[in-house]
């Protein structure tokens, strides 16, 4: 499997757009999500609305593999109700396996999310892609 | 230096020569790769001379003891202790900073005492320190060093002034390869009583060492640094120092007897316990056979060459911060970043092309901090490393460079 297959257009795009990045003044809850073998650091910014999670950004330091995850969870959990988005992240972590016997397009049928199908065929970058998802998992199940 | 002899040498490459991408292995700061000779010698004695050491009066036994205990010697001659009995085998140079430092603390360091490390600290020689230290009552404090280089002899001197039981470095630093002045830290660290403990993790492959010369009290260094097996350490320690230290490790083999009273052996048997990795330590001392049989005159000067040839293709490319400091000598490691496009992509992009470059903070994250950065490239090479490796390096950073552009 070739690495362009794994860097495709639109985990280049991701990882390099400015989609989410930032910080968020009044965020609820601040999350780290940080890999300690390469020293990727994210900080997730999350704002609660009534019942989601109104607003989702993120700063910090990472390949691009790890920011275009960032950015993708920034992007599909803002505005979800947190079983909603604790969903996603399993889904989206059953994508990413290469465990999984499910077909991604089965698990969730969405264009930035089956840019990850990748990961499945390069397993030591599964961490970079799964990086923050985890780290927001981890936070959940704590609250 | 036959460098083609050599790596025929390592299967690993020897292997690999013929596939249509051939290995090319830049890690060497990390882990060395193994000649065959150190292999066979390791499965020689698992194969056919195998018994424990220091044990049985047994034929085989003996003889294992003897061939161990020979290289116990053959390590003392080579980093030129003054006697044998200064060499203790660890597990590796962060098993014998670990099993140095509590067995030091409790012959040597009073409550309030400081030691001095460098900023540019791997973790190996940090983290012992700082969690030891609030145990004993005991300050740690960073000598700062001259960015990206050597410590500073004029900062370390006033650090001295305060009570300081141990000064602890690198001889060379592993995330920007610099070179520190060993005799004139030793020599300052001296002269306000302070013991000191070099880190030879990374020099120990790079030039001779001489701990008469250095005039440490402690140095350590792991073998598979240094083409021999994982798993295995050496502790240089002062007779003087070893002699009052109490046990590191407690247990079978390091005791003469425990009834009616406990009696622990001479060092360094008492800080030994327990069945050593025997065949690691024969692998080393054939390690150190094929490093003694090329010469470190040739080894030396080959790292030179390729340090000095990287560091000139680097700064010929456009995009290319090279991080070291230009006027410290340097071991044959080369910390860099390609210009917007994280190391991590950059290692993984070269994977594809079968080159091994580590991409991090190399365990040593305060130096990288302190310089700004949060995680570098790092190429280092050794003797069987050639130019035609770092002109493949060259070609696939610029290739990487379009890629991630």
């Amino acid at each position: 499997m070739k690495i362009e297959k794994l860097y495709n257009q639109r985990i280049k795009e991701l990882g390099n757009s400015k989609t989410h990045f930032g910080a968020l003044a009044h965020a609820d809850v601040k999350i780290t999500a940080y890999n300690p073998m390469c020293g990727d650091d994210f900080l997730l910014y999350i704002e609660k609305g009534h019942e989601n999670l109104k607003l989702i950004r993120f700063e910090g330091y990472g390949c691009n593999i790890a920011k275009a995850s960032t950015a993708l969870l920034a992007k599909k959990l803002e505005g979800l109700r947190v079983e909603e988005a604790t969903k996603c992240i399993q889904q989206f972590l059953r994508v990413a396996d290469q465990q999984e016997n499910e077909q991604p397009e089965t698990i969730w049928n969405d264009p930035d999310v089956l840019a990850f199908t990748m990961a499945r065929h390069f397993p030591e970058r599964y961490t970079c892609v799964t990086l923050s998802w985890i780290a927001l998992a981890k936070h959940f199940s704590s609250e | 230096m036959d460098i083609e002899k050599i790596r025929y040498e390592f299967p690993i490459f020897s292997k690999n020569s013929l596939k249509e991408t051939p290995l090319i292995y830049l890690d060497n700061a990390s882990t060395t790769h193994k000649p065959q000779r150190v292999i066979d010698a390791i499965t020689d004695f698992y194969s056919f001379s195998y018994a424990n050491v220091g044990r049985g009066s047994y034929g085989l036994a003996q003889e294992a003891t003897k061939r161990y205990e020979a290289i116990r010697l053959q390590v003392s001659k080579f980093i030129k202790a003054k006697n044998v009995n200064e060499i203790v085998f660890t597990s590796g140079t962060t098993d014998g900073i670990n099993k140095m430092a509590q067995s030091f603390f409790q012959a040597f360091a009073k409550a309030g005492d400081q030691i001095l490390i460098s900023s540019q600290a791997h973790h190996s020689n940090l983290l012992v320190w700082e969690q030891w230290a609030t145990a004993y009552q005991l300050k740690v404090k960073e000598i700062p060093t001259h960015s990206m280089g050597q410590i500073d002899l004029k900062a370390l001197s006033q650090l001295c002034k305060n009570k300081t039981v141990l000064v602890a470095i690198e001889a060379g630093t592993n995330a920007f390869g610099t070179i520190q002045p060993v005799s004139e830290i030793v020599k300052i660290a001296h002269e306000s009583g302070a013991k000191v403990l070099i880190d030879a993790a990374q020099w120990i492959t790079y030039a001779p060492t001489d701990v008469e010369i250095w005039d440490c009290d402690f140095l350590v260094f792991s073998a598979h640094k240094v083409f021999g097996p994982t798993g295995l350490g050496v502790l240089y320690g002062k007779s003087e120092w070893l002699d009052k230290m109490p046990p590191m490790t407690l247990g079978g083999g390091g005791v003469l007897r425990t009834v009616p009273q406990t009696v622990f052996k001479e060092s360094p048997y008492k800080h030994e316990a327990g069945t050593p990795h025997m065949a690691g330590v024969l692998g080393l001392g054939e390690a150190l056979d094929f490093i003694t049989d090329i010469g470190f005159e040739q080894i030396t000067s080959h790292a030179n060459s390729l340090l000095a040839y990287a560091l000139k293709e680097l700064r010929n490319m456009e995009g290319v911060e090279i991080y070291q400091h230009l006027h410290s000598p340097a071991l044959p490691i080369v910390s860099f970043g390609l210009s917007g496009i994280h190391p991590h992509d950059v290692a993984a992009y070269l994977n594809e092309s079968q080159i091994c470059l580590r991409a991090g903070h190399h365990c040593a994250q305060p130096a990288l901090v302190t310089e700004g950065l949060k995680a570098t490239l790092r190429a280092s090479f050794t003797l069987y490393n050639t130019k035609d490796e770092i002109d493949e390096l060259i070609k696939h950073l610029k290739t990487a460079q379009k890629f991630f552009s």
